[in-house]
């Protein structure tokens, strides 16, 4: 387990919406779902270009403060857990946080 | 107590060893492979039953995916099979432009793999040459097609679109200003005493055992025999160019990737001259409304020869404007699984990634 | 070895089997699923020593699996470098079993260890015939024709929203 703070970005137009594999049966379709992501880079391949926009957007989200998907995957644990459980069978770790119901 | 000293190793997917996403489970004693057991499934994204689904022009966005780094002899080889099922011919034009195209994407294929390899081994300078010069090609591209990395160019009964005014002039002084570096490369790399040190010897395999096992490509023509597809079943216009296919004697990793070296310097002298001898005239022969098209009822197997062996697919169709069964014969499959297991018995650790890199396996091509 | 004398001693040799050749020298032999093992080896013999592809083609229609060995040679001169050899079986749907071709090519193994995962075909005599691509279990093996994609993908991802409903 990598040390808290960390972000997560979603490369290619794959993550976002399941891209050019939307029908196959191997494949998870929406990764927003399974852990909390910070940016998106669309493109099928990404052009350098949008690569470096993508990052340096990410830079600034961070000294703003509002890159906190580290924050929401501890507090919204049980939704996560429950669709990981859902598509890959019966995890073989514990709970990483105390599944507790999000207020909201 | 002979059982306490095996030790069970997962050589992971994210690895600098690996390219692509590909694991391996070792079963260790002391320094020594004693088993190794290749796991593939990471990238299986179900090609061919996604392809079942989809028209038989629907079908290329989703074939050039399946090899990443050299989409465009997946292109060609389902294109040549849809041909050959129709019974469409390509015009002489065609084909020149088919033949230069596929050779600019084996030079580009040649230099990611090189890069690979390097910077596997710790050359880091002349790894990051590599991926220079990989870039100057794939700009070429980009004004040809459109796109980087996956181009959709070649269809059945020709390829898209001629070549824009003055591409020829920017084919010859990029392809000047790449092979104006073999010098370089040479110096810091190829004649190298520690590329000799460490690749001399390592991954050995014969004639025979690489015949019984199924092996195609650099595999198979470091170990002495002259096997390439261009000179056995000459497709496009391979017919009409000379070319030496180059071979080693010894089988190691050592000669593998002098070949690599060997075989991106002949391409560039075949592309200058196709050059010279390109005829005028149409590039497309029309083929029927591809929402209608229905090909009568055959199977056919077509194979070429991609950067990394003899590429194959088995292409059956039902009498629909859909396929009923494509099934791709990679080179990756029996080098990364086949071979690979074999090869590792006996081996040092520190000689996995070596051995992996050197048989030029993509684990993309392997899952599909 | 011309393509005439081969169909000339197949023909002999081997009862009940149907020849073909096409017009740019590709051979076509259709065969029972018991005299497989033979007609790879007496091949084998004559020089085809390259197993290129084994495949399955699922023909729902008529209940049955249809296996293809496609089989090229490794020589350099001779018009048997340009000639393949594709030979098909075809086996019951309800009950797909056949002998592995092991015996007679090494490398056999992994194509059938992958039909066998993507089919439900089991191979006697192949004893490594454990998952190679897949993770997951499936009711009804993904490959065969009465597997539908999409279904799958609604049940268990969730269906992804066309774009005209956003607007609503």
């Amino acid at each position: 387990m990598m040390p808290e703070p960390k972000y997560v970005v979603g490369f290619g137009s794959c993550p976002i919406n399941g891209g050019m594999y939307w029908d196959s049966y191997n494949t998870i379709k929406h990764l927003d779902r399974y852990i909390p992501v910070d940016g998106w880079i669309a493109g099928c391949m990404p052009r350098p270009e949008a690569i470096i926009i993508g990052v340096t957007h990410l830079w600034t989200l961070i000294d703003k403060g509002m890159a906190s998907g580290y924050k929401k995957y501890r507090e919204k644990y049980k939704y996560y857990r429950e669709n990981q459980e859902k598509v890959l069978g019966k995890l073989e770790w514990q709970p990483l946080f105390p599944l507790k119901e999000s207020e909201e | 107590m002979i059982e306490e000293r095996e030790l069970e190793l997962f050589y992971g997917p994210q690895h600098l060893g690996m390219v692509g996403n590909f694991s391996i489970t070792l079963k260790v004693e002391g320094d020594t492979i004693v088993e190794a057991i290749a796991n593939p499934g990471y990238l299986h994204r179900g090609f061919e039953k996604l392809m079942e689904y989809r028209n038989w022009i629907q079908n290329f966005p989703l074939v050039c995916r399946i090899n990443v780094i050299e989409p465009d002899s997946m292109e060609m080889v389902y294109a040549m099979a849809v041909e050959k099922l129709a019974g469409i011919e390509v015009p002489e034009r065609g084909n020149y432009i088919r033949t230069i195209f596929l050779e600019l994407s084996r030079i580009a294929s040649h230099l990611f793999g090189a890069w690979a390899y390097v910077n596997m081994l710790g050359f880091d300078t002349a790894a990051q040459w590599a991926m220079y010069h990989r870039d100057l090609i794939l700009d070429l591209f980009e004004e040809l097609t459109g796109g980087r990395v996956y181009h959709i160019y070649i269809q059945p009964g020709g390829v898209r679109r001629d070549f824009p005014k003055g591409f020829k002039d920017k084919i010859v002084k990029t392809l000047h200003s790449i092979g104006g570096c073999i010098p370089d490369y040479d110096a810091t790399f190829f004649n190298n005493s520690l590329f000799y040190k460490r690749a001399n010897g390592i991954g050995k395999i014969n004639l025979e055992t690489a015949k019984k096992l199924g092996a195609v490509g650099q595999v198979l023509r470091a170990t002495g025999m002259e096997y390439d597809i261009r000179k056995i079943e000459p497709y496009a216009a391979y017919d009409k160019v000379d070319f030496n296919v180059p071979t080693r004697k010894k089988g190691d990793a050592y000669s593998r990737i002098w070949i690599v070296r060997d075989e991106m310097i002949e391409s560039v002298h075949m592309i200058f001259k196709l050059l010279e001898q390109m005829p005028k005239g149409d590039v497309w022969n029309r083929t029927p409304n591809p929402f209608k098209w229905q090909i009568p009822e055959r199977d056919v197997y077509v194979r070429v020869e991609s950067s990394r062996g003899e590429l194959g697919v088995y292409l059956v169709s039902n009498g629909e404007n859909k396929p009923y069964r494509v099934h791709f014969r990679t080179p990756s499959y029996t080098h990364g699984l086949v071979i690979l297991e074999k090869l590792l018995k006996g081996a040092n650790i520190s000689d996995v990634g070596n051995i992996m890199i050197s048989l030029y396996v993509i684990a993309p091509e392997i899952d599909r | 070895m011309s393509t005439n004398k081969l169909q000339e001693e197949i023909g002999s040799l081997f009862k009940d089997i149907t020849f073909k050749v096409s017009k740019n020298n590709k051979i076509f032999i259709i065969a029972q699923k018991e005299q497989i093992l033979d007609i790879l080896s007496f091949i084998k013999d004559k020089g085809f020593d390259h197993l290129a592809l084994i495949s399955c083609v699922d023909w729902i229609k008529k209940n049955q699996f249809e296996i293809v060995y496609i089989l090229t040679s490794y020589l350099l001169e001779d018009e048997k470098s340009r000639i393949h050899v594709i030979l098909k079986t075809r086996i019951s749907r309800e009950k797909p079993e056949i002998m592995s071709a092991l015996p007679v090519f090494e490398n056999a193994e992994f194509y059938e260890r992958e039909i066998h995962e993507l089919f439900g075909v089991n191979f006697d005599g192949n004893n490594r015939l454990i998952p190679l691509f897949l993770e997951r279990e499936y009711k009804i093996a993904p490959f065969r024709k009465d597997f539908d994609t999409r279904e799958y993908v609604k049940n268990l991802y969730g269906s992804i929203l066309p774009v005209e409903d956003k607007n609503k």
